[in-house]
């Protein structure tokens, strides 16, 4: 008989694949953003299931509640109607089908010949006691310092990178007197 | 003041097959004591109105100082200025955005019959909202005191319920219909 | 087993009709609230002093006709509400109202609430997408961007918190201000304090910060198509939401369930009395400030919050290592 947290991770597991596998085959790229949403929300059941429950947390505010609202905005700016009305987006249905069973051909095998590294330094036990986010404070800043300033720097260059992107050309008239200082032939200071 | 017009405002949803009695009792009761109006206010009625919902003559009392700003959440739309031939579509559209029960309130002597705009040569202005959408209560004034528009509220509740809420003053008793 | 689970079921079905009850009566006082600071009474006539005032609006909120835009999303216009009401309501079970008694006392109390507010801002966005409407899905959008910057302040506002107590399970939390003045975080996290309560009023979209909501006469609102019971799920859920804030900043910053003296019988007492005076601190603001301009709200909650929530981790952290023990 199914223990209890053998039933959750069934239903986990099932219900990951499941939502996946129905966003990428709904018309409505909202209703796949949607069911993306929805996704997360059993990954971060997952998490759970492992003790992670720090984990689980960031990964519903961060992916599910910031990460997935921003890709929301880039699909409302798609026009929905002429998707919707595309009856597919590759030519023949052959090459798609082939390409797809290649790679789940080589996933499942990638699968099978799975094997379990080597335990970390942290029993179950000694998580449990002291809460993950505690355990998972400590390994960060002690043993993996460098990797977590490395991904601070990334994320730095990319907040930077937008930063610029977004800047304000200084020469560019945006306003009518703008304009017609420039016509007049004066210099733009502001 | 004149009135006119049924109990349950005309909506697009067919009236119910069952009737049962002391429930449709507590309805109208509900209904007549949460009334959100529409903010459609057109011209110098509408001064009026916000004056009626201001600190003076509060309409909030009787559970009717709620404006919602979009007809899907209003029961009550109170027409209060001169409707011309320009907004007359948006006037109706408005109406039937409102989910059933709706009732009207045609405030001001523009909304009645056109007011002092009624003249032979009037080009532009639609001579009385009951032209457009069904009226429940007519607030003649030009503009109507505050204390009228609330009476016009009083009314309708008392329309709905079949229960006056304050004993008529004598001198309206002797209208002549 | 079988008998905890039962009373589980019963604390739930006791904590959500209270809370439904309280929801109820915070639409009636905010009325009369708002009508006294404006020198006017608010509901006065619907049974003695108003009292039935909400029962009256929910029973005719229930019984409208449900209005459906023909060209909107069924799935998405039906589900968004129901996202709403259900991330607001989640949260309550991780509060706790007093010593021990919490529906489930988790060690990620705080991150839980962060969580369940970032769902409900997708409730917004989805709401205002699925009325296909140009004044709903401008008012869903800028809720949402609004919503995702300012959780971000009362994030890091509660940081500060996190720190001071060492952990981030709401009961621990409680328990460890009473080593601080007066028994609450407000003095020593004075930064982190009003940066919460600016963030908190952002993330109910309440005023001054409610230009995408429903009250706003500019721009329709993203609840704009919503009628009848369903309006009336987004309004519960805005005040729900209003409680679980209130409820998070009596946690964290003053002092929970504890009180200068006990109260035999009713250990409630403290916490309620704290929620309510955060609440009237939601009605008084919203009867005395204007509303702010879209630009104003984004440059608000970049500019000036995050810095100042920013500088109060790192002043607490100096403050934690070198100061304090």
């Amino acid at each position: 008989m199914l223990t209890l947290p053998q039933f959750f991770f069934i239903y986990f597991a099932l219900a990951i694949i499941f939502l996946a596998g129905m966003a990428v085959n709904v018309r409505n790229p909202v209703h796949s953003v949607l069911l993306v949403l929805a996704m997360f929300f059993h990954m971060a059941g997952v998490y759970l299931m492992l003790n992670a429950e720090f984990l689980a947390a960031v990964q519903v505010i961060v992916y599910a509640g910031a990460v997935l609202v921003l890709y929301l905005f880039v699909v409302f700016l798609v026009n929905i109607k002429e998707e919707i009305r595309l009856k597919r987006f590759i030519g023949s249905y052959t090459t798609g089908r082939v390409i797809t069973i290649g790679m789940l051909a080589t996933l499942l095998a990638a699968a099978w010949s799975f094997k379990l590294g080597p335990a970390g330094t942290w029993s179950i036990e000694a998580v449990r006691e002291i809460t993950h986010t505690r355990a998972l404070g400590i390994e960060m800043f002690s043993h993996y310092m460098l990797p977590f300033e490395i991904a601070g720097v990334i994320l730095l260059v990319a907040v930077v990178g937008g930063m610029a992107l977004a800047k304000k050309d200084r020469n560019r008239a945006t306003t009518t007197e703008e304009r017609r200082a420039l016509m007049r032939g004066e210099e733009l200071g502001e | 003041m004149e009135e006119r017009g049924t109990a349950m405002g005309t909506g697009s949803t067919l009236p119910p097959i069952i009737h049962i009695a002391q429930l449709e009792k507590i309805l109208n009761l509900a209904r007549a004591n949460s009334l959100w109006p529409l903010t459609f206010g057109l011209a110098c009625c509408a001064i009026e109105m916000m004056s009626a919902a201001g600190p003076r003559f509060d309409l909030d009392r009787f559970g009717a100082g709620v404006f919602r700003a979009t007809p899907r959440q209003a029961d009550v739309m109170i027409v209060a200025g001169t409707v011309t031939r320009k907004m007359a579509p948006a006037v109706v559209r408005l109406y039937d955005q409102m989910p059933a029960p709706k009732w009207v309130i045609a405030m001001g002597n523009c909304a009645i019959s056109g007011g002092p705009f009624k003249l032979g040569y009037n080009y532009s202005v639609v001579e009385g909202v009951d032209n457009l959408i069904p009226v429940d209560v007519y607030v003649p004034g030009c503009p109507p005191r505050p204390e009228a528009l609330i009476e016009a509220f009083i009314k309708l509740q008392e329309n709905l319920t079949g229960t006056r809420r304050f004993p008529e003053s004598p001198e309206a008793t002797t209208e002549t219909a | 087993m079988v008998i905890e689970i039962l009373l589980t079921i019963l604390l739930i079905v006791v904590v959500f009709s209270v809370i439904m009850l309280h929801v109820a009566y915070a639409t009636y006082f905010e009325r009369k609230v708002i009508g006294h600071m404006q020198v006017r009474m608010g509901p006065m006539r619907v049974g003695p002093h108003g009292l039935l005032q909400p029962i009256a609006d929910g029973i005719k909120l229930f019984f409208k006709e449900d209005v459906f835009p023909e060209t909107a999303d069924k799935p998405t216009f039906y589900a968004a509400p129901i996202i709403c009401l259900v991330a607001a309501l989640t949260s309550i079970a991780v509060i706790p109202f007093w010593e021990g008694m919490a529906i489930s006392d988790i060690n990620i109390g705080l991150l839980f609430i962060l969580a369940m507010s970032s769902l409900a801002g997708w409730g917004v966005v989805l709401a205002g997408w699925a009325s296909n409407s140009k004044y709903a899905f401008l008012g869903g959008l800028r809720a949402s961007a609004q919503i995702i910057s300012y959780e971000i302040a009362m994030g890091l506002s509660i940081v500060g918190v996190m720190m001071m107590a060492g952990s981030l399970n709401m009961s621990e939390i409680v328990k460890a201000q009473a080593q601080s003045p007066f028994g609450i975080y407000a003095i020593p996290q004075v930064l982190g304090f009003f940066v919460f309560l600016v963030a908190m009023l952002a993330e109910t979209n309440r005023t001054p910060f409610d230009m995408p909501e429903c009250e706003s006469e500019l721009v329709a609102g993203y609840c704009t198509e919503y009628a009848g019971f369903r309006f009336a799920l987004f309004f519960l859920g805005e005040y729900v939401g209003m409680i679980v804030m209130a409820s998070v900043g009596t946690i964290c910053f003053l002092g929970g369930w504890t009180g200068p003296f006990e109260v035999p019988f009713f250990p409630i007492i403290w916490f309620m009395l704290k929620v309510y005076f955060l609440i009237f601190f939601f009605y008084w603001v919203r009867a005395t400030l204007p509303r702010y301009r879209y630009d104003q709200i984004m440059a608000l909650g970049w500019k000036v919050l995050i810095p100042l929530a920013l500088g109060n981790v790192i002043l607490t952290g100096i403050m934690k290592t070198f100061v304090w023990h």
